[in-house]
Formats: C-alpha cells, structure tokens, sequence
C-alpha cells in the first residue's frame, strides 16, 4: 500500500480530463497548461507526459494546435484547442466523472 | 540560448529519428519555447533541465505515445524482419503461382464441363449422334448420357469450388502478408 503510486495512478487517469476542461475555456500552450496544473499537487504533470499527450490528442483529432507570436522577446508558442470532436470527447467524460463523483460519495455515505 | 539546452534539443531531436522530419522538428520547436517561456520566469538552465526530465526519456514518451508499440531491439528487429522477407519470399514463389493459376483454371473447367455435358446431351437426344471425345466415366463404368450429364453438373461445381478455395486462399495469403509486413513497419 502505497500513498505514491495511488496518487501518481489517479493524476494518470485525470490528466486527458483536466488538459481538456481547460482548454474547453480558451486556447493554452504547453507551458501554461503545466503552470496551471502545478498549482495543485494532485494535478501536478512532467513535461514529458504532457507534451506527448497534446500531441497524440491533436492526431486523435480532439485538439488542433496553431502556432502563434507572443509578445516581445518571447519565442511563438504553440496554441492548442479543442475541436467539435474533442468537444465531444469533454462531454462524454464529464458525464462518467459526474457519476464516479456519484458512486463514491454514496459508497462513502453508505459505510 | 544556453548550449547545454541546444544539446538537450539536439539529443532529443535525434531520439525522434523514427518521426518524419516536419514532427520532430515541431516537437524540438514546442519544447524549446517551453524551455525560454522557464527561463523568462528565471528557471536557470539546470532547473530547466530537471523539469524536462532526461533527454531520451522525453523523445521516447513521444514515440510510445505516437507509434503506440513498445521500441524493439535493433538487432532482433532486423532479424525479424529478414525472417519475414524470406519466408513471405520463399512460400510466395510456390503460393502465388500455384494458387494464381489453379483459382482461374479450375473455375473455367468448372464452367466447361458442364457445357460439355450439356453439348453431349444435346447432340445425342436432339440429332441423335454421339459427340466425339466428350466421354463420361465413372472408372470402367460408361454411364448412359443423360446420368453423365448430371455427373458432369456435379464435377463442375466441385471443379468450380475448388477454383474458388484457391483464389480465396491467394486473397487471404496476400493480404495475411501485407498485414504483417505493416505491423512489422518493415
């Protein structure tokens, strides 16, 4: 039993949700969508799992990405955001999140 | 730009040789505007180095997640693959030859034997004459015409199915290969 790997389990199976919720508001690049998960533990991502999985949503067809100038001195960043697909994509997992939420706090209730 | 970060982009560049040239150079591009979009928030290189984690490690993520099949061994890959060719290459000189001919020309001598009989059949209870060289025979057994007539429908559609087994076996056969030589990526 180990507190780590149940944590590091459940970021695994949250990350796809919470990347899409985000950009369900508005368009991110890479580095913000990692500045805003970090700002809580549980969410918490490595580079080196979400770039590779921005970049297999944009070829599942759930995001497009677009390259776009930012300010001065700053390089371009690549922008990402949801397509009708992924869209879809977002609803049908926010109806399996709404009735895990569910689940759980009647099991909880139950005990 | 700092040249220990140059080196990390050109480590992964080169880990993602698998990719086509445009990916892998969209993918350095991404993550080297994440590298300054750091260090403008005053990351110094070594932090930035730490998050991005070792540079194959990254390059790998990338092409476990896109090719979506564990990375093999050069050497068992090759291997596998120059067994794949010779065997598809070996049984392919016998299979597709033999199959190729034997689909076509037993479905036509399905169609033909028939006709033979039919002709026979016609010939003698229509001009009352016996065709030449269209004999059945059932062993030492000549049958009386219209019997041969029936054997000949059921020898046609046994020649007929067996054409088509063949052909269908060449399809199978050829498309069994394909398949495997694109699983192979070969």
């Amino acid at each position: 039993m180990n507190i780590e790997d149940w944590r590091s389990q459940l970021r695994r199976g949250t990350l796809e949700y919470c990347i899409l919720l985000m950009l369900h508001r508005r368009p991110c690049y890479g580095y913000e969508i990692l500045q805003r998960l970090g700002r809580c533990a549980v969410t918490t991502a490595t580079e080196s799992t979400v770039y590779p999985l921005l970049r297999r949503l944009q070829k599942d067809g759930c995001l497009t990405a677009s390259w776009q100038d930012t300010a001065k001195g700053l390089p371009p960043r690549k922008y990402y955001a949801l397509t009708p697909a992924g869209e879809e994509y977002l609803q049908a997992m926010r109806a399996d999140w709404a009735s895990l939420l569910d689940a759980v706090a009647r099991l909880n209730k139950e005990e | 730009m700092d040249k220990a970060l140059e080196q990390y982009l050109n480590t992964v560049d080169r880990k993602l040789r698998p990719l086509p040239a445009s990916e892998r150079a969209d993918i350095v591009r991404e993550i080297k505007s994440a590298m300054q979009d750091m260090a403008a928030d005053g990351l110094p290189t070594e932090g930035i180095l730490g998050r991005l984690g070792r540079p194959d490690a990254l390059a790998r993520a990338y092409l476990s997640d896109l090719l979506d099949k564990p990375e093999r061994g050069g050497w068992r890959r090759l291997l596998t693959i120059l067994a794949f060719y010779s065997l598809a290459g070996l049984s392919g000189m016998v299979v597709i030859p033999v199959l190729g001919i034997c689909g076509p020309v037993f479905m036509l001598c399905g169609a033909a034997v028939p006709a033979a009989g039919l002709i026979d059949l016609a010939a003698w209870y229509l001009l009352g004459i016996k065709v030449p060289h269209t004999v059945i025979q059932l062993g030492p057994y000549t049958p009386p015409v219209a019997v041969g007539f029936l054997c000949s429908l059921v020898a046609g559609a046994l020649l007929f199915w067996l054409g088509r087994a063949c052909w269908r076996l060449l399809v199978r056969y050829l498309r069994a290969v394909g398949r495997t030589r694109q699983q192979l990526g070969a």
